[in-house]
C-alpha cells in the first residue's frame, strides 16, 4: 500500500491533521496543491457528469464542466475572505498557508464527490425522482463539505476563537458557492425539458432562491403568483385560495398509466407532467423550472 | 519599536522565519510513517506559521509613524470594499462607495475615540493617549482588513443579484461584519491596556466601552446610510 506520506491523494484522504499542518508550515505545499486541484478537477467534473445524466445528451457534459468551475470560482473568492477572517479572529496566516488549506480542503471534498457519483447515478438508474435527485445531490455536496471542514478545523486548532472561525469559514463559503452555483445553474435538469442552455439568464439570486423556498415551504408560492395570468386560470388565485392542488405532487393519479412503476418526473421518454399550476417547488439553486410553466 | 520601515520589510520579504521562535525541527518525515503519527513541529506541538503581512498589520507596537500607516493601509483596505459596492452602478458609483465605506471607521476613531480617552482619564484609567491610538489603528486596519476579505465576494453578489435589495442586504452584511470585527479589535485592545486597573476601574472603563461600542455601531450606520447609495444614501 502507497503510504500517505508519499502518496498526497491518500494524504488527503487519511490525514487531514498532516495535511494542516503542511500548509501551515509552508512545507511540501507544491505536491499537495497540484494533487488537491486535480482532485477537484477530476472529482467535481465526475459529479457534474452523474448530475447532468438526469436529463443526459449535452448536460452531461455541461455539468461536467461547471460543477467543477463552481467550486473553483466560490474558492478563488473565498480565500481573501478566509485570510482577513482567520486574521482578525487571531489567526494572521500568510496568504499562501490560507491558499493552500483551502485547495486542499477543496481537494478533500471533491474526492468525497467523487466517491458518491456512482451511488448517484445508480440512484438515479433505479428510478430517483427529480426532486429527491436534488436531495441526493444536495447531501452528497453536504458530506463533501464535512470532509472539507476536516482540514481547516484541524488547521485552527483549539485555541480562541476557533469555532467562530470554522463557522464564519462555513458562512463565507455557503455564500460564495451558493451564488457562484446559482449563477452557473442548470445542472439538475428535467429529463422531458426539450432544450438545455448550457447558463440561464440570470433571475433572482442565491439569497433570493434560499428565502423563496422557505416560504414555498410552508406552501406559499410567490413566484407562482407572479407568472401566472391569474384571470385565466380556473382555479383563480392562490394568493387568495392555497388549496391542496397547488401543493406539487407526484401521486399516481398523475402518472401515466402504461408505466406505474417509475417516477413520472425521471423517464425522457415518458409525456410532459401534468401538474397543477403553481407547482414550483423545482426552484432549487441549481435546477430547471419544469418546462409546462414556459418560462424559456 | 516597529517602524514603518521595518513594516516594508515584512511586506516585502518573502519566507520571514520568526525570530522568537525555537529552532526548526528537522524534517518530520521519518517519524510520520503512519497516518496517525503526530505531527512533529514546535515544542508546545502546534504548527509554526511564518509571520505574515497581516499579523505586522494588527500589530500593536511602533511608533506614531507605524500607528499612522497601519491606520491608512487599514483605510484604503476598506475602500477596497466600498469598490466592490460601486461596481454595481459603476463609474461615480465606485468612488462615492470607495470614500463611504472607510469614512465610516475613521469617523468612529476621529470623533469617539477621544472622548472615550477624556472619560477614561477622568476615572483614572491607566491609559496612555499612544496606546488609545494604537488601538484606533489596530481597529481601523482589523475592519479594512476584512472588509477587503469580503470585496470579491460583496462584489459578486453587489453584481449579480437581480434585486437591488438583495445587493444592498450582502453589501450590508459585510459592512456589519467588518464593522463589528474592526470594533472588537479595538475595544479587545483598550481592554488589554486596561488590565492594570483595579476592579472598580476595570468596571467603570467596561461600561463606558459598552457606551463607545453602541456609539461607534450607531455612528457607523449612520454614516454609511447617509453616505453609500447601494445601502439608501447620498
Amino acid at each position: 500500500m502507497t503510504s500517505p506520506e508519499a502518496n498526497p491523494v491518500a494524504l488527503l484522504l487519511r490525514d487531514p491533521r498532516e495535511v494542516a499542518r503542511r500548509c501551515l508550515e509552508e512545507e511540501k505545499l507544491r505536491p499537495l496543491v497540484l494533487s488537491s486541484l486535480a482532485a477537484v478537477a477530476l472529482g467535481a467534473a465526475v459529479f457534474g457528469a452523474v448530475v447532468g445524466s438526469f436529463r443526459g445528451d449535452e448536460q452531461i457534459l455541461f455539468a461536467a464542466v461547471k460543477v467543477p468551475l463552481a467550486l473553483l470560482g466560490a474558492l478563488v473568492i473565498c480565500v481573501p475572505a478566509f485570510h482577513a477572517i482567520a486574521a482578525s479572529l487571531g489567526r494572521p496566516w500568510p496568504l499562501r498557508t490560507v491558499v493552500a488549506l483551502t485547495i486542499a480542503s477543496a481537494g478533500r471534498a471533491a474526492l468525497v464527490l467523487f466517491a458518491a457519483a456512482p451511488v448517484l447515478w445508480l440512484a438515479f438508474d433505479f428510478g430517483l425522482g427529480y426532486h429527491a435527485a436534488a436531495l441526493a445531490a444536495t447531501g452528497a455536496y453536504g458530506l463533501a463539505g464535512v470532509a472539507a471542514l476536516g482540514v481547516l478545523v484541524r488547521a485552527l486548532g483549539r485555541g480562541k476563537h476557533a469555532l467562530t472561525t470554522a463557522a464564519a469559514f462555513v458562512a463565507v463559503f455557503l455564500a460564495a458557492g451558493g451564488q457562484t452555483g446559482w449563477i452557473l445553474r442548470p445542472y439538475l435538469v428535467r429529463p422531458q425539458t426539450s432544450d438545455v442552455p448550457f447558463l440561464r439568464d440570470v433571475e433572482g439570486g442565491f439569497a433570493g432562491a434560499l428565502y423563496q423556498a422557505s416560504r414555498s415551504s410552508v406552501g406559499i408560492y410567490d413566484r407562482a403568483a407572479q407568472h401566472r395570468d391569474w384571470s385565466a386560470d380556473p382555479y383563480g388565485d392562490p394568493s387568495r385560495d392555497r388549496r391542496p392542488s397547488y401543493e406539487p405532487s407526484y401521486e399516481p393519479s398523475y402518472e401515466p398509466s402504461y408505466e406505474p412503476s417509475y417516477d413520472p418526473s425521471h423517464r425522457r421518454s415518458r409525456e410532459p407532467m401534468q401538474q397543477p399550476y403553481g407547482a414550483v417547488d423545482d426552484e432549487a439553486p441549481w435546477t430547471e423550472p419544469h418546462p409546462s410553466r414556459g418560462r424559456r | 519599536m516597529q517602524t514603518t520601515s521595518s513594516l516594508a520589510d515584512v511586506w516585502a520579504a518573502a519566507p520571514v522565519p520568526d525570530p522568537s521562535a525555537p529552532p526548526r525541527a528537522p524534517s518530520p518525515e521519518p517519524a510520520r510513517a503512519t497516518p496517525s503519527a503526530p505531527p512533529a513541529s514546535a515544542d508546545d506541538g502546534a504548527p509554526r506559521v511564518r509571520p505574515s503581512r497581516a499579523r505586522d498589520l494588527l500589530d500593536l507596537g511602533g511608533g506614531a509613524r507605524a500607528i499612522a500607516a497601519r491606520a491608512a493601509l487599514g483605510t484604503g483596505l476598506a475602500a477596497v470594499y466600498g469598490l466592490a459596492l460601486g461596481a454595481r452602478e459603476g463609474g461615480l458609483a465606485f468612488l462615492t462607495h470607495a470614500a463611504g465605506v472607510p469614512a465610516a471607521l475613521v469617523a468612529v476613531a476621529l470623533v469617539g475615540l477621544p472622548s472615550l480617552y477624556v472619560v477614561l482619564s477622568i476615572f483614572d484609567a491607566p491609559l496612555s493617549i499612544e496606546r488609545a491610538a494604537g488601538a484606533a489603528a489596530r481597529g481601523i486596519a482589523s475592519g479594512g482588513l476584512v472588509l477587503a476579505g469580503l470585496a470579491p465576494l460583496a462584489a459578486l453578489y453587489v453584481v449579480t443579484s437581480e434585486s437591488a435589495h438583495a445587493a444592498a442586504l450582502t453589501g450590508t452584511l459585510g459592512l456589519a461584519l467588518g464593522g463589528l470585527l474592526g470594533l472588537r479589535h479595538l475595544v479587545s485592545t483598550l481592554r488589554e491596556a486596561l488590565e492594570e486597573a483595579d476592579s472598580a476601574t476595570r468596571l467603570v472603563a467596561t461600561l463606558v466601552q459598552l457606551g463607545f461600542g453602541l456609539f461607534a455601531v450607531l455612528l457607523g450606520w449612520r454614516i454609511w446610510t447617509a453616505l453609500l447609495p447601494l445601502v439608501g444614501g447620498a
